[in-house]
């Protein structure tokens, strides 16, 4: 019991500042907007039935499914490659440059680089390849997909650099000694060791996925182009238009999901152990 | 590895640095927020100036100067409206009756070579007049000096201003062409400011920016202040023995009988850098301290002092009225003070009034009742109306909130979501200004207050149709707007006839040239985008196909030298303040169909300038001026739409209010913001009155080119045919500007021919399915 | 380790993708040195649809300190945005370092019913997105006073539970035998706190120090939806209206004045972070 009284002050204020503000929007995904009456889960199914809450789920789901794997594979590369070289430290400084950068700067260069009269168009008439109306396509999704693993790159091969520090030098020299090759130590070394830091670096890259938002949100606005229309948009977009009734039910269902998705996560790492 | 060493050492070293001061910031900050709190809670201090306008008893067209002289009585320098006579008044009573001395002698009169510019009282009752005089041969214009002493005779002085031209000033190219403008032009050095603050000299400054400083007794320059020609329209005052000077960040004072820069004044600086200009200052002992005018209302400072005492708080009476300008601050004493200002709406009705402002102890410092007022802009009559209610209203403040301003660069989106957050919390607007917020949301979530029971009727007759805006199926009311706008079009009869259908206006060809698309567009969203709607609120995407099709057949090529072309104006009347005025305004067309660079001019009409349509009808063969056509008919477009929100602490007062905005004295006020919906404040509006009796004419100058119009009383029957106009009116715009963002934003591109119409159409409906759908 | 031609092709690539990563970093220094007429002539497409494209020379052509001069002598505001921008990290990471540490600590070293549950929910909220309490949280500061002031940031983030999560899997690799071994010697709770946890766990809590400056220094959505008066405005939030020309060279400007203080404390705790991170992700 001693050890609760450590985290009291901590819980004191979560109570506060997040589980009271959660258990407001739960009670408020049963009521109406604005009149407060009790209306069952009928919000619920508004909300299921709704299309752009569909499409916001869609994207959001396509997003993280998407990115999440690439950059953890990606960062992975780069700190294979970069781990124990020499100019590694100057590369690896660039790539966690842009985790300083503020959102607003960023938007600021987005908006300036993908305009349809922008800067990657010039380049690229340069080249006599036609442009493209970057934030107004489809291949918005891709540059919401390239920022974040820009700004996120950086972050996460430290992490995955972290892991490999953990492996002792012995198993490889060992190894080399049996015969093995570089992918040979990589595919039955690295990798088996490296298992127990995915689970902190996929984590971390989902809370970091949800903050490219900003960057969406600040260059496209309120309705940016519907492939890369998330659920922040809609929960931004429903604030405004007083529907709360609709925003609870949803906010609910969020973190059931999100629950959920944890619960696997460590159910998946605990096997591993 | 040193490297590393060192951005440690040096990151560590800011990080400290920085956590240090911020603490010291916070602990400051949290401070300061208790002892607000502690002012809050207190009791209710009592004691404010009341404001009072001065029946004078005069017509005064213009105020020169107004004074406390050293006998105690008042003068004003002014002119006298229907005599076009300058002269002197004075009052015995602190203000209350006002006489006149003399008129001023022939010389400083205006007689048609030379008018009078300037003219500063002095606390002995002398004057210096500035007379600005035609050279001979007419080349120019010079300013000449005139002595008139405390019983009205005159005498020249012998003072001449360097004739070097001036530099012009920045503010000049936003004046209007009038008359006066060109002779402004013209004249070479000029006086921009005249002062007599003791009785031995007078300081004026002239058109290089330099202040002059004259012995009265023998014309001679006892000292120059050298200012750059930046501080040419700083603000400026000579009180007592010091000349201030209003710099960017600080406050100059000059020392007037040593004619050396004083120590700088540090409060004084401070106060200047979060005013704004100031506006007029007096003394009441000598110059030792001054009280000085700002929009926020009266300070007192004490040279040297430590303090800046905010005396009159201007946000609740008319000193921090938008169209309200001070031309001279008079202290009868520490508890009464008058101010002589340019105000439009001065009940008066010549645009110049005299205010008084009386201490009363008895009255609380600020006004118990509080009724907040929300509008996404900034809405100068609104500004008017505040200030109007307020002063019936000594017990209120209305505190009116603009979200949006040019600095903070907000967007819609993130105001709007602030006062979802209040209105929820239950800190929101009483009152608000609807104007571009998604009104019809607000009415189906319940946001909005039935106002149904109002009986806004009762203060008039009204454009009924315009009223019902909003009106619910069982008669609820709960958005009215108080202005509104109309769509209008003036052309030629090859290019439009009056009356006629969207489909037969696009199959003209050249309609449109030279203008810019994505006006173009916007303009014929308000006639076109309230057919849309299908009755399940979703769009009708043939609609708008159909729209982007014939719009783009009409208007033909995309030239992209019209971007080039496009040219911004600010009108800058005196007294009336200034206001953008709109893209897609109609008044923005005038000079272009006028000078024939466009063949029609089409866009939202919210004033009449008869006079000049006339003449543009002229010109055009056969022009007319008439609805403009649209895939809906008879769209009028609300303006300054207001509305009580639901959740009001204070309904009644919110009510009062609202209904006061109705009334036939708040629809009079001269505004840009549409036409009134009160029918005789219309009619007084487009009536063209002020030019009534009177031979003039304006001009209206467009690369090179003049076209010139009389201005003149617009006809009885064209009053009628307007009226009759607007009752015919039965359709809103659709006002959504979300949508609005999507079509203008897509048709622009289909206009300039990056996208098919088609293409355009698909685009608007996925956008803006996905906004219904939410 | 062996030198492969393919490896150096490996590296060439990766210096190039470091260039690219680097490029908007350049992109708003270099843009923040133009003049006005520079960056119009540059810009003028996108902001104020002349025809053609945008273009931008890795260098200004006639460098200038124009806007800096300007954000800093005649912006007053900016220098109030870049205090509130400082009170609110500071203050912030202040109550993390104070709350989130014991926390963490007692969720790595302390057995106590339902800790799993309780993990479990700090982890949910850590990953719920504002915006999903955005309005239940702004009746919670309403009802304490603390809307429309610097507190009503400042707390919410001081009880963030992520720094928990962070610091948690630290002071979790401190090894057992040595708490016994302290406990032994006679050390009391809060001695083993102060003296074990924090010195052993320094470069995890500066680490997650430093992920919380980046954060807190460019936090969005709050300020926006908390604060009204534009003085308690942090820098954060500061953009000009950049579609005009005139003030996008502020704009710039005033983004390279933001990042700058991120990047130093990212430089200087950098070596930090990285032993931080790494601490936490390996041995678990």
């Amino acid at each position: 019991m001693r050890g609760f009284l450590w985290i009291l002050p901590s819980f004191l204020g979560v109570m506060v500042f997040y589980l009271l503000p959660y258990a407001d929007v739960v009670r408020r995904s049963f009521l109406g907007a604005v009149d407060n009456h009790f209306v069952g889960i009928e919000n619920y199914k508004t909300v299921l039935g709704n299309t752009a809450f569909q499409l916001a789920v869609k994207n959001t789901f396509l997003f993280t499914l998407l990115c999440i794997p690439v950059l953890i594979v990606v960062a992975l590369f780069c700190a294979v490659t970069l781990y124990k070289s020499k100019y590694g430290g100057i590369i690896k400084s660039a790539f966690l440059m842009p985790m300083a950068l503020p959102a607003v700067s960023v938007a600021l260069v987005w908006r300036l680089l993908f305009h349809s009269q922008g800067l990657l168009n010039h380049w690229l008439s340069d080249m006599n390849i036609a442009g493209n109306d970057w934030m107004n396509s489809g291949s918005a999704f891709w540059i919401l997909f390239i920022s974040y693993l820009w700004k996120n790159l950086g972050y996460d091969i430290v992490l995955w650099m972290a892991g490999l520090a953990g492996i002792s030098s012995n198993i490889y020299e060992a190894a080399r000694v049996d015969g093995a090759g570089e992918m040979q130590c990589f595919f039955y070394i690295t990798l088996p060791n490296l298992k127990s830091s995915l689970y902190t670096i996929t984590v971390l890259s989902f809370l970091n996925s949800f903050k490219v938002f900003r960057e969406a949100y600040l260059v496209a606005g309120d309705y940016p182009h519907e492939s890369i229309y998330m659920m922040q948009h809609l929960f931004n977009n429903w604030f405004r238009a007083f529907s709360f009734d609709k925003m609870a039910a949803a906010a609910v269902m969020e973190s059931v999901v999100l629950l959920a998705l944890i619960m696997l996560l460590q159910k998946a790492w605990d096997s591993k152990d | 590895m040193k490297c590393g060493k060192w951005r440690r050492v040096i990151g560590t070293l800011v990080a400290v640095s920085l956590i240090c001061t911020s603490l010291a910031g916070c602990s400051k900050g949290g401070a300061g927020s208790k002892e607000n709190d502690a002012q809050s809670t207190g009791e209710q201090a009592m004691g404010r100036f009341l404001e009072e306008e001065v029946d004078t008893g005069v017509k005064f067209k213009n105020i020169f100067d107004m004074k406390k002289l050293e006998d105690g009585s008042l003068r004003i320098v002014g002119t006298e409206e229907d005599s076009g006579e300058s002269g002197v008044w004075e009052s015995m009573d602190a203000g209350e009756t006002w006489k006149s001395v003399y008129n001023l002698p022939a010389e400083v009169q205006d007689r048609g070579i030379s008018w009078l510019d300037y003219a500063a009282l002095s606390p002995g009752g002398q004057i210096v007049c500035a007379i600005c005089e035609i050279v001979s041969g007419g080349s120019g214009t010079r300013p000449v000096l005139y002595l008139v002493d405390k019983e009205g005779k005159a005498n020249k002085m012998s003072f001449e201003l360097p004739q070097e031209n001036p530099e012009e000033p920045a503010g000049d190219a936003e004046q209007p062409e009038t008359e006066e403008g060109e002779q402004q032009a013209a004249r070479m050095n000029y006086i921009s400011k005249l002062y007599f603050p003791g009785n031995e000299w007078v300081v004026l400054q002239d058109g290089t920016g330099t202040v002059y400083q004259i012995n009265v007794s023998d014309s001679s320059v006892k000292y120059t202040y050298e200012l750059n020609s930046d501080m040419l329209g700083a603000p400026l005052c000579a009180v007592g023995n010091t000349l201030i000077v209003q710099d960017a960040a600080q406050a100059l004072c000059y020392d007037l009988q040593t004619g050396e820069q004083k120590p700088s004044e540090e409060i004084l600086s401070q106060s200047f850098v979060e005013n704004d200009s100031f506006r007029a200052i007096d003394t009441l002992d000598g110059g030792e301290s001054v009280y000085i005018l700002f929009q926020g209302g009266l300070y007192h400072y004490k040279f040297g002092g430590n303090v800046m005492e905010h005396i009159i708080d201007g946000s609740i009476n008319s000193l921090g009225a938008p169209a309200f300008f001070p031309i001279a601050l008079t202290m009868i004493d520490e508890q009464n003070l008058l101010v002589a200002a340019e105000d439009i709406n001065a009940s008066s009705g010549t645009g110049v009034c005299v205010v008084k402002y009386t201490y009363s102890a008895d009255t609380p410092v600020k006004p118990e009742k509080e009724l907040k007022l929300y509008s996404l802009y900034e809405n100068t009559a609104i500004r008017q109306c505040i200030n109007r209610f307020q002063k019936e209203h000594p017990d209120l403040y209305i505190n009116y909130q603009v979200a949006l301003s040019e600095e903070n660069g907000v967007t819609i989106s993130d105001a709007l979501k602030t006062l979802t957050t209040e209105i929820m919390v239950g800190n929101g607007p009483d009152v608000l200004l609807l104007d571009g917020m998604p009104v019809e949301t607000y009415i189906e979530k319940g946001v909005l207050k039935d106002l149904s029971a109002l009986s806004i009727e009762s203060g008039g007759s009204y454009f009924e149709n315009i009223l019902n805006a909003y009106q619910g199926e069982d008669g609820q009311r709960y958005a009215v707007p108080a202005r509104f706008k109309i769509p209008m079009m003036q052309a030629g009869s090859k290019y439009f006839s009056p009356g006629e259908d969207f489909n037969t206006f696009m199959e003209r060809k050249d309609t449109m040239v030279n203008m810019p698309p994505r006006e173009v567009v916007e303009k014929f969203w308000y006639t076109c985008g309230a057919a849309w709607q299908k009755e399940d609120k979703t769009l009708d995407q043939s609609k708008i196909t159909e729209f982007l099709t014939k719009l783009k057949h009409a208007y033909g090529e995309y030239d992209s030298d019209v971007e080039n072309n496009k040219t911004f104006f600010a009108f800058a009347t005196k007294g009336e303040g200034t206001e953008l005025v709109s893209d897609v305004d109609f008044s923005m067309g005038n000079m272009y169909l006028a000078s024939g660079t466009w063949n029609t001019n089409f866009g939202l009409y919210k004033e009449m300038e008869y006079g000049l349509h006339k003449a543009v009808n002229e010109k055009l063969e056969n022009g007319n001026l008439d609805l403009m056509p649209g895939q809906a008919d008879h769209v009028f477009i609300p303006a300054q739409v207001m509305g009580i929100s639901s959740k009001s602490a204070q309904p009644e007062m919110a009510e009062e209010f609202v209904k006061y905005l109705f009334s036939g004295e708040a629809q009079k006020i001269k505004q840009f913001g549409g036409f009134p919906v009160e029918k005789e404040s219309f009619c007084g509006m487009i009536d063209g009155h002020q030019y009534e009796g009177k031979d003039g004419g304006a001009t209206i100058t467009f690369e090179g080119e003049i076209f010139e119009y009389d201005t003149v009383p617009t006809p009885e029957e064209e009053i009628t045919k307007l009226t009759e106009l607007v009752e015919s009116l039965t359709t809103p715009c659709l006002q959504d500007d979300v949508i609005k963002e999507t079509v203008v934003e897509q048709g622009e591109k289909v206009l300039k021919g990056e996208q098919s119409p088609e293409a355009g159409a698909a685009a608007i409906m996925q956008k803006v399915n996905l906004y219904l759908a939410e | 380790m062996a030198f492969y031609p393919g490896r150096m092709v490996l590296w060439l690539s990766l210096a190039a993708l470091a260039v690219i990563v680097l490029y908007p970093i350049v992109f708003l220094i270099s843009g923040s040195l133009m003049g006005n007429d520079e960056l119009a002539s540059y810009l003028g497409a996108v902001f104020l649809g002349k025809e053609g494209y945008a273009e931008f020379p890795p260098l200004p052509m006639y460098p200038t300190l124009q806007h800096y001069v300007e954000l800093f002598l005649d912006s007053p505001e900016f220098f109030v945005m870049f205090w509130n921008s400082v009170k609110i990290t500071f203050g912030v990471l202040i109550g993390q370092f104070l709350v989130g540490t014991m926390a963490a600590w007692g969720f790595a070293k302390y057995d106590f019913p339902w800790k799993k549950g309780f993990f479990l929910l700090y982890m949910i909220l850590m990953l719920l997105p504002f915006q999903v309490l955005m309005l239940s949280d702004y009746l919670v500061l309403d009802f304490f006073g603390l809307t429309d002031s610097l507190w009503g940031i400042i707390l919410p983030g001081v009880f963030s539970t992520f720094p928990v999560f962070i610091m948690y899997r630290f002071f979790k690799d401190i090894p057992d035998s040595l708490i016994e071994s302290a406990k032994l010697d006679g050390a009391k709770d809060w001695q083993l706190f102060l003296y074990l946890a924090l010195p052993i766990g320094s470069s995890g809590i500066i680490a997650c120090m430093v992920l919380g400056f980046l954060e807190y220094w460019s936090l969005i959505e709050q300020p926006m939806t908390f604060l009204k008066d534009k003085s308690l405005f942090p820098l954060s939030i500061f953009l000009p209206d950049i579609t005009s020309v005139e003030k996008s060279g502020m704009a710039f400007a005033a983004s390279v004045v933001t990042f700058l203080p991120a990047v130093l404390v990212f430089l200087g705790g950098q070596d930090y972070l990285e032993q931080g991170i790494m601490a936490g992700a390996v041995k678990e």
